[in-house]
């Protein structure tokens, strides 16, 4: 560093003695020839770091809600009627946190072949981040995620509420992890006569609902839950 | 003794043999693609060998219908933007790397340059995790940056030009060494630019790795409008799912831009043999 | 080691450390956390249905190395690499040096060979998948046998080496080709002068002096081989007879770690997997001491 600020006062003596006889343009065009790199670099560094900070301290980051639909071929995203009324239903805010839904995916955990493995390791990139809430599929292809231990054991106390409440449509799986338990655990939750079904048309009849065992917002699938079996809306 | 004319002739033939039965090999595959875009769903699905070629017309619609359904232009957009970041990114670091290992002392080398090595050493799934928590963390999911961010360093890359630097001859740099020119001096004006093909190789194939990608954006990029060619082509593909004309077609449209970029940058290769002064 | 050099060594250890900062710490934050993490894991066996980690020591290890899958597998990514490599590498340098020449359509052939590496995978895989069916696959039909290229134990794993070699070898030619380009042409104009035929020049001239990229490609490419997992996966279903005798490593990596849940297991193997190439890597590298050669 000391090396540094002692070449640094020669230089700017010696730059400015070059540049006494010039005039302002050729001033200009001299930095310009031999600094454009400095230039470049600098103006980079900047504007991405610029960039970046303002990304980490403005972007909207984390979420109310996170969904993801397997294999329909309905729009279920962001924007689609489903995820306006469910915003709405449940009253947040979209502009303090995300409410995000993902209708594009396409996997069968008992198939392989072709994107199956990239939507899937998609899925499980997602799961395993915590970001994803809940996941709707087939009722065996949700058996199937939640024998390999993805999805949250409705047994927990973390949604004691959601077991209770949805007693009744229970699905279980059987893991395939035998030391955590030999007998069916309960992961799913049958939501076939659900809003999805009669009114977004997503799936046909048969669909599961799973919360992910890693979610940090267990009352998110809650309120999804009630929203799904609650009355329909007039459309607006 | 045959004439060297006639030998030179001879062996001509003999190569143009051997690349033509060699592209047929090649391109097989690529002409049953082709082929199967153009026909109708029918005929692409009843395996019989004898129906290669389409029966009733070649149904050029497919592509049509494909270039309707999806806005190519932002995918190919969002597909160029993230190829040319990737690529600019990787050869700056990569060079300066490669340049260090190649040819500077410095304590650790060993090390390090064994630590690029493991990272090519183990599978790509094990990063896709903690690199997405860190784009969310940073708030730019379904953005251009995010596209880019495991794509900044390469460690293919680095070895790559490593072994370009290597190449060189040693003289050049010791001249300039002697004449008193520093480090930086001499790599920006006397070795980087000798390795132009090593560069134009590695730019290549971050272009094309990242062009194939299909995880990452998949995971990066939910909305529509960032999504890359690859994530929005398979989303049709999940979509159609067993529509073979229509994925095919997909595939032929994914396929064009790489292969003319390639044909941009492969007369570089060729140039370069001119400028570099009496090289091969 | 720092006191004893020279300042003008000090500069030069500077910079290079100054050089390859910008790709070790982008390398460290983007891989290495994820490696570490991984090796942990290897120690653990993660959570089901949303519990932690939960320490194990060696348990996994053991696990993994009694099972007889892991050595199958192993052979198996052992001998797919034997496949790709040699005739990935073989191939493509007779395809570089031919078409360094001035070759009639060298622009076309260049193009065409590149091709296999810009396809999207899931498109390579249906294609070959096709080809080597065994009612109605074209291989079957134009040679008239009924031979079950990707379901007979025996010769799928050759198979699934042949689609290996068939999209490498444009990358492969492609590093080739740059390599070619760095030796000096005058080197070849002597050797004519002094009548020394196409043979002769190519083994006393071009392979020598393209012995630094030709290792690079044998490194890589062992590395590449040896974590297959796309190729295995596209074209041979869970139900493939075969699937035993061809899947590789990480093949089995995926299946316990994302399919099963089991992430400890899947980690274990990878660091059985790093170990093995490690060991592969550095003897290579005594290797390249002999062979390679240097300026």
């Amino acid at each position: 560093m000391k090396g540094l600020r002692e070449r640094l006062g020669p230089w700017l003596e010696t730059e400015t003695e070059k540049m006494r006889g010039m005039t302002a343009r050729q001033r200009f065009s001299y930095i310009l020839t031999y600094y454009w790199l400095w230039i470049l670099g600098i103006i980079s560094v900047v504007s991405i770091s610029g960039y970046m900070i303002y990304r980490a301290a403005f972007a909207v980051k984390d979420y109310w809600f996170y969904g993801m639909y397997v294999n329909t071929m309905e729009n279920g995203g962001n924007g689609s009627p489903l995820w306006r009324d469910f915003v709405m239903y449940a009253g947040y805010d979209t502009s303090v946190k995300k409410v995000e839904m993902n209708a594009s995916a396409w996997f069968d955990p008992s198939v392989r072949g072709g994107t199956n493995n990239s939507y899937y390791q998609a899925f499980v990139a997602l799961v395993e981040s915590g970001d994803l809430d809940v996941v709707v599929m087939g009722r065996e292809g949700l058996q199937g995620i939640g024998s390999s231990g993805r999805l949250l054991d409705l047994k927990d106390p973390k949604c004691a509420a959601i077991a209770e409440k949805y007693a009744d449509r229970i699905v279980t799986c059987i893991p395939y992890d035998t030391e955590y338990s030999e007998d069916p655990v309960p992961v799913g939750i049958d939501i076939s006569d659900s809003l999805l079904v009669t009114k977004y048309h997503l799936y046909e009849d048969d669909c599961v609902l799973g919360i992910s065992a890693y979610t940090q917002r267990p009352e998110s699938a809650e309120v999804f839950l009630d929203f799904l079996f609650s009355e329909p809306q007039e459309a607006k | 003794m045959k004439s060297a004319e006639a030998k030179a002739r001879r062996n001509k033939i003999l190569t143009q043999i051997v690349l033509i039965i060699m592209a047929f090999i090649m391109l097989v595959p690529f002409a049953w693609m082709i082929l199967t875009a153009l026909k109708t769903n029918q005929e692409s699905i009843s395996v019989n060998p004898f129906y290669i070629f389409p029966a009733n017309g070649w149904h050029w619609e497919n592509f049509a219908t494909v270039w309707k359904s999806y806005n190519f232009i932002i995918l190919y957009k969002n597909t160029l933007l993230m190829i040319f970041f990737r690529v600019v990114c990787a050869c700056l670091t990569a060079t300066m790397a490669g340049y260090a290992f190649g040819r500077l002392k410095f304590p650790g080398k060993k090390i390090l340059f064994t630590m690029v090595l493991i990272q090519m050493m183990v599978p790509a799934q094990i990063f896709i995790i903690p690199q997405y928590l860190m784009v969310s963390k940073m708030g730019m999911l379904n953005t251009t940056f995010g596209l880019v961010w495991p794509g900044i360093v390469t460690a293919f890359g680095t070895y790559l030009l490593k072994t370009g630097y290597e190449g060189l001859p040693m003289d050049l740099e010791e001249a300039a060494n002697i004449d008193g020119c520093s480090v930086p001096g001499r790599f920006l004006h006397i070795m980087m630019p000798l390795t132009k093909s090593s560069m134009v190789s590695l730019g290549i194939f971050t272009a094309v790795f990242a062009f194939k990608d299909l995880m990452w954006p998949m995971i990066v990029c939910t909305n529509a409008s960032t999504t890359t060619l690859s994530a929005g082509l398979a989303k049709m593909q999940g979509q159609y799912g067993s529509e073979y004309p229509t994925m095919m077609a997909a595939a032929t449209l994914a396929v064009l831009p790489m292969v003319i970029i390639y044909v941009i940058f492969q007369k570089q290769f060729v140039e370069g043999i001119a400028t570099s002064g009496g090289k091969l | 080691m720092l006191k004893n050099m020279s300042p003008k060594e000090k500069t030069e250890a500077k910079w290079g450390l100054l050089f390859v900062a910008p790709t070790m710490i982008g390398l460290i934050v983007l891989n290495f956390y994820p490696i570490f993490n991984t090796i942990y894991q290897s120690f653990c066996k993660t959570g089901d249905f949303g519990k932690g980690n939960t320490f194990v020591g060696l348990a996994n290890y053991s696990k993994v190395l009694a099972a007889p899958e892991t050595w199958q597998s192993l052979w198996n990514t052992i001998k797919y690499a034997l496949i790709e490599v040699p005739f990935g590498i073989v191939i493509a340098l007779i395809l570089a040096v031919l078409l360094n020449k001035k070759v009639a359509g060298r622009s076309v052939y260049r193009t065409i060979f590149f091709l296999p590496m810009v396809c999207a995978p899931a498109a390579v895989a249906m294609v070959w998948k096709w080809l080597y069916n065994t009612q109605f696959g074209l291989l079957n039909n134009v040679f008239h046998t009924k031979v079950a290229w990707i379901s007979d134990p025996n010769i799928a794993w050759i198979s699934i080496g042949v689609i290996g070699v068939w999209s490498i070898i444009g990358y492969n030619m492609v590093l080739f080709i740059g390599g070619l380009q760095e030796i000096p042409g005058d080197y070849y104009e002597a050797a004519s002068i002094d009548g020394a035929n196409g043979f002769r020049q190519f083994f006393s001239i071009t392979v020598p002096l393209l012995s630094p990229t030709t290792f690079f490609i044998v490194q890589t490419r062992i590395i590449g081989a040896l974590t297959v997992f796309d190729l295995m996966f596209m074209v041979m279903d869970k139900t493939n007879v075969a699937l035993k005798k061809v899947q590789s490593i990480v093949y089995l990596f995926y299946q316990y770690a994302f399919t099963n849940g089991n992430k400890g297991y899947g980690a274990t193997l990878v660091v059985v997997l790093l170990v093995f190439i490690m060991i592969v890597t550095f003897i290579l590298q005594q290797v390249e001491k002999r062979v390679v050669y240097h300026n």
